[in-house]
């Protein structure tokens, strides 16, 4: 297998259903072995997308390729892919058995190899005893892994979740996305996943596409998509922000020199803009920083007055919500240091918001 | 002990239902032709009747007539059930209406129907014709009952097949047919039942050379009620009553 081929290539691919546009011209490549996510909203046209590739739906547009083919017209039952459903699906007639070896059965494999592999496949998801059960007589986390294995034995070139984990209970999906994430590695197969969790994805994927309303917003690694977000709607979808104005003077080396909030200050920015261009600066609640109003040191960074609104204690971190002298209520999240003697901050207290140097992100102003 | 009570509140109910059909089990073991009092016990009417070879052979066709059109509106409706319910396809409204319309109107309507049709075919009066009636009618029966079961289920389990390599004929054979066949057995059943009791289509549908139970009994009753209908009438009732029984323990075997 050559390392560079995608495995799945979308070219302009555009869906519509009724003259509604439900995807636009997508382009997407998903290498060999990776796990990537496809991230949105509900109605962003991510399950779509996932059956455009399985093959339930023909795209009113473009094409798509898997393993350098291309399968527009190619019927589900004859793609190499595998998908495991929201709501797994699993046949009730059948014993989990006979579940797993369906997709053998169907590829006329041999009943001894069936069996055999069957075994593997129960072993792989830890559930060795259970060929003989119904899926009614399982648990819900067990009919998951049932669906996966089911996929999985038939060694698909790639694997396709629809919000798999959503059915479940919070502490069963974090050790399902455990699970998931090492039989990827472990068997080196693509996974596609598709999520409305933001920390879903960002827990599990090599990578992570940030769809909405049926494009594609940003394509990266978990890091890229939150710490640097190319856009308002991606920053505001992956996570809390607290996004303040501002206008920019003039740009150098990387270097913007701004007016934020009324306060002059320096911005890193691989971005250029022009001077008096209207800019957005987007901070997460960690990237903040915040001392009482009496605290004088010296810092190249613009110091936002404001008052102490709520503050909520999370165990490991302080959230509090500060409403600024400019307007605008914004959420810092303060992570306890053993070390340093904190002082906390009760609601009413006047306090100075900063932020950490370097790590705003600077977007155009949009109405978004 | 609150179900006993609700048992009794509901006795009302059931004398309502079943004194009828009561009397006419206790009066065909009535040794008295024609009195409606009670002179005794026989099975002499039994008797008489396993000797009435028209009685008999009526009988003997309204059970293949049975038989075989609830089998082909079974599969018929099956595979129309399974067609409404997987495909999108020009006319599929119209098709669905169509069901109604036939499952809805009058007997009478339909039996004077097919006759004019079955009459500017050309074809006479007997088994074909009473064949096709008996289908017709069924069909929309096991379609409706299929359908409501196909829509019970998740789709998905059907789209799962064919991920995982079914063909179509795979994913129906493998998939859909064991998911559906309970509902499958109860239009089969349903079908039998309404072709078994038909009188009036079947009226307009057989000749002289090809005559069913219902109207044997029907014209036999022209006559006055004789002891040998209660007989038949008897039997009947507890053909019906077993098949009620095996349908109602196929649905609850498979939820």
């Amino acid at each position: 297998m050559t390392g560079n081929n995608p495995i799945i290539r979308l070219e302009n691919l555009g869906m519509r259903f009724d003259n509604i546009m439900v995807l636009e011209e997508l382009n997407l490549d998903i290498h060999n072995g990776e796990f990537i996510t496809l991230l949105g909203p509900s109605g962003c046209g991510k399950t779509t997308l996932l059956r455009l590739i399985a093959g339930f739906e023909s795209p009113t547009s473009g094409t798509v390729s898997i393993d350098g083919r291309i399968m527009n017209d190619v019927p589900p039952n004859q793609r190499r892919v595998n998908t495991v459903f929201q709501s797994y699906a699993l046949f009730p007639h059948m014993s989990v058995s006979n579940n797993l070896a369906f997709g053998l059965r169907m590829a006329g494999i041999a009943k001894r190899e069936r069996d055999q592999r069957v075994r593997e496949a129960l072993a792989m998801v830890d559930l060795p005893d259970m060929g003989d059960r119904m899926p009614a007589n399982l648990s819900g986390g067990q009919q998951q892994r049932v669906a996966i294995a089911r996929a999985v034995i038939n060694n698909p070139k790639a694997l396709l979740l629809d919000e798999p984990l959503s059915a479940l209970d919070a502490k069963l999906r974090k050790r399902m996305q455990v699970q998931l994430k090492h039989l990827c590695r472990k068997l080196g197969i693509t996974f596609v996943f598709v999520t409305h969790d933001q920390q879903e994805a960002f827990a599990m994927s090599d990578r992570v596409v940030v769809l909405d309303n049926g494009r594609i917003e940003q394509v990266g690694t978990p890091e890229e998509i939150y710490e640097e977000p190319v856009n308002l709607k991606v920053a505001r979808f992956v996570g809390e922000t607290c996004i303040l104005d501002g206008s920019a003077h003039h740009w150098s080396d990387g270097i913007l020199h701004a007016i934020v909030e009324g306060q002059p200050c320096q911005l890193k920015t691989r971005r250029s803009f022009g001077s008096h261009e209207s800019i957005r600066v987007v901070l997460r609640p960690e990237d903040m920083v915040i001392v009482p109003e009496d605290d004088i040191a010296s810092t190249h960074q613009p110091r936002l007055p404001g008052t102490v609104n709520e503050t909520v204690y999370k165990g490991s971190t302080w959230d509090m919500v500060v409403d600024l002298d400019c307007g605008k209520q914004i959420l810092i999240t303060e992570f306890f240091n053993e070390d340093e003697d904190r002082i906390c901050h009760k609601t009413g207290d006047r306090v100075i918001v900063s932020w950490f140097e370097g790590w705003e992100v600077v977007l155009p102003h949009e109405h978004a | 002990m609150s179900q006993i009570r609700n048992t009794w509140r509901l006795l009302p109910v059931y004398i309502f239902l079943y004194t009828p059909m009561a009397a006419l089990v206790a009066f065909s073991f009535n040794n008295s032709k024609f009195s409606t009092a009670w002179k005794g016990f026989t099975w002499q009417w039994y008797a008489r009747l396993a000797s009435n070879t028209q009685l008999m052979d009526a009988a003997i066709n309204s059970l293949t007539i049975a038989i075989l059109s609830a089998t082909i509106a079974t599969v018929l409706g099956v595979l129309l059930a399974v067609a409404l319910f997987r495909y999108r396809f020009c006319g599929r409204r119209a098709v669905q209406a169509g069901l109604f319309v036939v499952m809805m109107s009058p007997d009478i309507v339909l039996g004077i129907s097919l006759l004019l049709l079955f009459v500017l075919m050309g074809i006479r009066p007997g088994f074909l014709p009473l064949l096709t009636a008996h289908t017709t009618f069924c069909l929309p029966f096991v379609v409706a009952t299929v359908y409501s079961r196909l829509k019970g289920f998740d789709p998905h389990v059907i789209e799962a097949a064919e991920d995982l390599g079914a063909s179509e004929y795979q994913a129906f054979k493998n998939v859909i047919l064991p998911m559906i066949m309970p509902a499958v057995a109860a239009g089969w059943l349903l079908s039998f039942t309404l072709s078994m009791d038909d009188v009036i289509i079947s009226f307009f549908m057989t000749g002289p050379d090809y005559e069913v139970l219902p109207l044997q009994i029907y014209s036999m009753v022209k006559m006055g009620v004789k002891p040998d209908v209660n007989a038949l009438s008897t039997i009947m009732i507890g053909v019906t009553v077993c098949l009620v029984f095996v349908s109602q323990l196929l649905m609850r075997k498979t939820k």
